[in-house]
């Protein structure tokens, strides 16, 4: 700029500093206003686990200063564990939403692997049909298929619950894993050939270390989806004893009259109940945002 | 045993069909053999029977033409709330600011919350006694009496919409913020320097831009409401008297209150060709969008 | 031993797209070749077709006179430096570098001499216990040929190795690459588009084209006596000057009669011409002309290039034929100026018009 002549000496500099002071002002406010808006809409959550710390005694209580607990009040939880089976079926659901996502991976990832390393007949197809899979709503299929883990002995076990939990997880997780080969070069791969690796090899020292964060994502995913499952869960385990936490939780309060100590129970048997997957998913986000752009959610 | 460099012997014919079986097999049979088991069961409402069309008669019913309504008012409302919180919030997350991060992760977290515990903080927050909305309500000021958000047949249906918006706002917020980052920068810049406003840079640059995102969000995500089953039953039930009561809630006492599998097959086949249609309609707009522009 | 040889080798790919086509080429112990030509001209699937990343659909390749056709790369000792080098991203340059001995079974101890024998070679002895992520390009480049070079096999693949590197550093590596393959006495096969770096490494360059090969040679044969027009246009910078006309006899002497007129006053040679007015391309080198006072041809000087030790001159002759001729650094002439030429009979070359071969006029 030539224009150094006319200038005072140093009024350049001081609207430069000037801009960038609003500029950092703007963005200051913004962020406030970014944060207001996110705890606005979490609130929902945030309130059961602000609610499950207030002392069940008084638990309803009009006043609204008691809406916020005074201290670290743990009672709720006691009570949630003291007097129903949550821990029970917290176990139940742990058991079945691991095998899932093992299940899952073992699953997924040779599909995917296939899918994006290999030109076979039929690879259309393949996608194709797990893309339609995908778009089918569980609610019309649940009834048919409880009969056919009827006929196959299935019903009321956690083997054919993990069953169906890992298929449902097949289509995304695939898309996920196999946009993630597609991302590992493939002068990778030669390059261990090339240095005397075999297949399996390959496999083991170049690809599996290098799909690490795609397997967590697809993982975590496949936990996630498991742990949250109700309607499957609902329709498939028939025992008390054999319910998964959110059926156990839905089938403990449902009828009951909810009174001061049930209310507080049932905050802390959902912050319980969503603990595991807020927590899995607070550490993936990352990797489990990039899949949902490659293919969508579905919960 | 080779992979590399032999792709069209016979080597890489088996792998591929060796390595994707195991998917496919499960596939079939926990998706797609029952799916067509309720198509078959939808067509022969009599064991026995040859297959007949008698059955979707029953689409003319009020209960099947009710259950219809709301789940289209939920699929629909839901959607137009997840559209209008989710635009702002993705413009707002997409600006240079402190904290964009944990933002972003944080309107990602009601896809991971159990509908269980969703359920739960909505029936608490709605309470007509002691929740929250009501207490702040009589609190104020703002309310004379207290208002049982779920029990009374004007509010129940809207309730039951903020409830599916708020587990299916990250859906809708991932597409939108992925569009707005694919957005060059450069487009902006031409047109803060050909002098438009903030306004018209969002009226011209940033919603045309959207526009195939949003109808993208907007049919997977009403499709996704239309068709999804636990909220509303862990919310009403489908009550009061039946004001709720959607297509999958209809399916459920379909099949378990009134033993009826034909019915409940042909209100799931329904389910799914809606769906169908509706992606139809996306994939043939977004088609003759596409033709126009060449 | 490591030969390479390649027979009548055939690739194609989804198909219909023909990479290579019929190629037969020998490389001998501890040759240095470069596969020359355009991206696209099939050279980058031959270094893949010997690696054993490919499988040719017709031909043999031979190792060491054994026909590997059906042998996979982990069998074939050979190394490879890709043009993106490839380095295993969860790997340290030590694990990179001995990885290959590893999968060959090579017991630590030994494996952890070589790879420190090789680093000291390259000047990598700092890096070792670094990531490829926290190194620059030329590192980069250097841990690459350090994984190949551990292993000491008997051929080395080298596909566009310094493409990636800045002009410096490139000029630098060749000559590193040149003094390695001397010390390890290896037989090293490179790709390149590269010209100069062809002329530079090899003792035997292979131009390529379409699938095709269009030469073998050594970097001199290459450049002095290209077998077509194709070559004689892809190497040589500024590019040989090409001149389409006719051979015509005349009273005993020959000329040439194109958009200028050459007599072609060899006392030595009879001129013969093939079939009247059969039409050629005469060509020649910008190197093969001078400037001289009373020359064959006037040309109107429209730039000067500067390279320091030379200077080029360009411009067009009276029917707008563009010429290139070399100049002392010392010339004086400028652009605008008309100068006239003089080229030397000995180094002309004549082509084919229609088939593109070189031909030459005495002996046809």
């Amino acid at each position: 700029m030539g224009t150094g002549l006319r200038e005072v000496p140093g009024s350049g500099a001081g609207r430069t500093i000037t801009a960038a002071a609003a500029r950092r002002r703007r963005s200051r406010l913004l962020a406030i206003l970014a944060l207001v808006m996110t705890l606005a809409i979490l609130f929902p959550f945030l309130w059961i686990v602000l609610s499950s710390f207030r002392d069940p005694q008084n638990f309803l209580t009009l006043d609204l200063r008691d809406a916020l607990p005074r201290s670290l009040d743990l009672s709720s939880y006691r009570l949630a564990l003291g007097r129903t089976d949550l821990f029970n079926w917290v176990a139940n659901s742990l058991l079945v939403a691991a095998s899932t996502t093992v299940l899952s991976l073992l699953v997924s990832a040779p599909a995917a692997f296939a899918l994006s390393r290999l030109e076979f007949r039929g690879k259309s197809a393949v996608q194709w049909f797990s893309m339609i899979s995908y778009a089918v709503p569980s609610i019309i299929i649940v009834v048919p298929l409880f009969l056919i883990l009827v006929k196959l002995g299935l019903n009321n076990s956690f083997a054919g619950l993990i069953l169906v939990h890992a298929t449902f997880t097949i289509p995304f997780s695939t898309w996920v894993l196999r946009d993630f080969y597609q991302s590992i070069p493939r002068d990778l791969e030669e390059a261990g050939y090339v240095d005397g690796a075999g297949l399996l090899q390959v496999l083991r020292h170049i690809v599996l270390p290098l799909s690490i964060p795609g397997l967590l994502a697809a993982g975590a995913y496949a936990f996630i989806l498991s742990w949250n499952d109700f309607l499957f869960a609902l329709v498939i385990m028939d025992e008390a004893a054999a319910y998964t936490a959110p059926v156990g939780v839905h089938a403990y309060f449902t009828g009951r009259f909810l009174g001061e100590s049930t209310w507080a129970q049932l905050m802390a048997a959902s912050s319980i109940v969503s603990l595991p997957s807020v927590l899995l998913f607070g550490f993936f986000q990352r990797y489990l945002v990039s899949g949902f752009l490659s293919s969508g959610v579905k919960g | 045993m080779r992979a590399a460099g032999l792709k069209h012997s016979v080597y890489v014919q088996i792998a591929g069909v060796v390595l994707t079986a195991p998917a496919i097999l499960l596939l079939s049979l926990v998706v797609v053999l029952p799916f067509i088991t309720a198509a078959w069961w939808s067509l022969s409402p009599e064991p026995g029977s040859g297959p007949t069309l008698a059955g979707y008669r029953w689409l003319l019913d009020p209960a099947f033409f009710d259950a219809f309504k709301h789940s289209l008012t939920i699929g629909v409302f839901s959607v137009l709330l997840e559209l209008v919180i989710a635009i702002p919030a993705a413009i707002l997350l997409n600006q240079a600011i402190p904290g964009r991060g944990f933002c972003r992760a944080a309107l990602m977290l009601p896809w991971a919350v159990p509908t269980i515990a969703v359920a739960a903080a909505f029936l608490w927050l709605a309470n007509t006694n002691y929740g929250l909305f009501n207490q702040l309500g009589l609190g104020l000021g703002l309310l004379n009496a207290p208002i049982a958000f779920l029990g009374s047949p004007a509010l129940a249906l809207p309730s039951v919409i903020v409830a599916h918006a708020w587990k299916g706002l990250p859906l809708v917020f991932v597409i939108i913020l992925s569009a707005l980052q694919s957005l060059p920068p450069e487009l902006m810049e031409a047109a803060r320097v050909d002098g438009a406003g903030r306004i018209a840079q969002f009226t011209h640059v940033i919603l045309p831009h959207l526009k195939p995102s949003i109808a993208l969000a907007a049919v997977l995500s009403g499709i996704y409401n239309f068709s999804l089953f636990d909220i509303t039953f862990l919310l009403t039930g489908g009550g009061p008297a039946g004001e709720t009561t959607t297509l999958p809630l209809l399916l459920y006492t379909q099949e378990f209150k009134a033993l009826d599998t034909g019915r409940a097959a042909v209100v799931g086949v329904s389910i799914f060709a809606a769906g169908l249609m509706a992606l139809a309609a996306l994939a043939w707009s977004s088609f003759t969008r596409e033709s126009r522009r060449t | 031993m490591a030969e390479v040889g390649l027979k009548g080798v055939t690739k194609t790919y989804s198909g219909d797209v023909l990479a290579v086509s019929d190629l037969t080429l020998q490389v001998e112990h501890g040759q240095f070749v470069v596969l020359l030509g355009p991206s696209g001209c099939g050279k980058s699937t031959t270094l893949r077709l010997i690696a054993g990343l490919e499988e040719p659909d017709r031909g043999e390749i031979l190792i060491g006179g054994e026909v590997v056709n059906h042998l996979p790369p982990q069998k074939r000792d050979l190394a490879m430096v890709f043009q993106s080098y490839a380095l295993y991203p969860h790997m340290s340059v030590a694990q990179n570098m001995a990885f290959g001995l590893k999968m060959r079974g090579v017991p630590t101890a030994e494996s952890r001499d070589r790879v420190r024998a090789a680093a000291r070679l390259l000047g990598l002895d700092d890096l070792l216990e670094r990531y490829p992520s926290q190194l620059s390009g030329g590192q980069k480049q250097r841990v690459a040929l350090g994984r190949a070079i551990v292993r000491k096999p008997a051929v080395f693949l080298l596909d566009e190795p310094l493409s990636n590197l800045d002009a410096q550093l490139r000029t630098e590596t060749r000559v590193e690459l040149l003094k390695l393959q001397r010390q390890l006495n290896g037989t090293f096969i490179l790709v390149t588009h590269d010209q100069v770096e062809a002329m530079m490494l090899a003792d035997l360059i292979a131009v390529m084209k379409d699938g095709t090969l269009q030469q073998t040679g050594t970097p001199e044969e290459i450049y002095a006596k290209p077998a077509n027009l194709f070559v004689a246009r892809f190497v040589g910078s500024p590019p040989m000057n090409l001149v389409p006309g006719d051979l015509v006899r005349d009273n005993g002497t020959c000329s040439f009669r194109g958009e200028f007129s050459l007599r072609l006053p060899h006392p030595n040679r009879r001129w013969r011409i093939r079939e009247p007015n059969s039409p050629i391309v005469l060509g020649f080198r910008p190197e093969a002309a001078r400037v001289s006072s009373n020359g064959d041809v006037r040309l109107q000087v429209e730039l000067v290039e500067n390279r320091g030790s030379q200077k080029f001159l360009y411009g067009s002759a009276k029917g707008g034929q563009r010429l290139s001729v070399a100049a002392d650094p010392g010339s004086s002439v400028r652009s605008g100026e008309t100068i006239s030429i003089t080229i030397a009979p000995e180094n002309l070359l004549f082509f084919d018009a229609a088939t593109g071969k070189r031909i030459c006029p005495g002996t046809v």
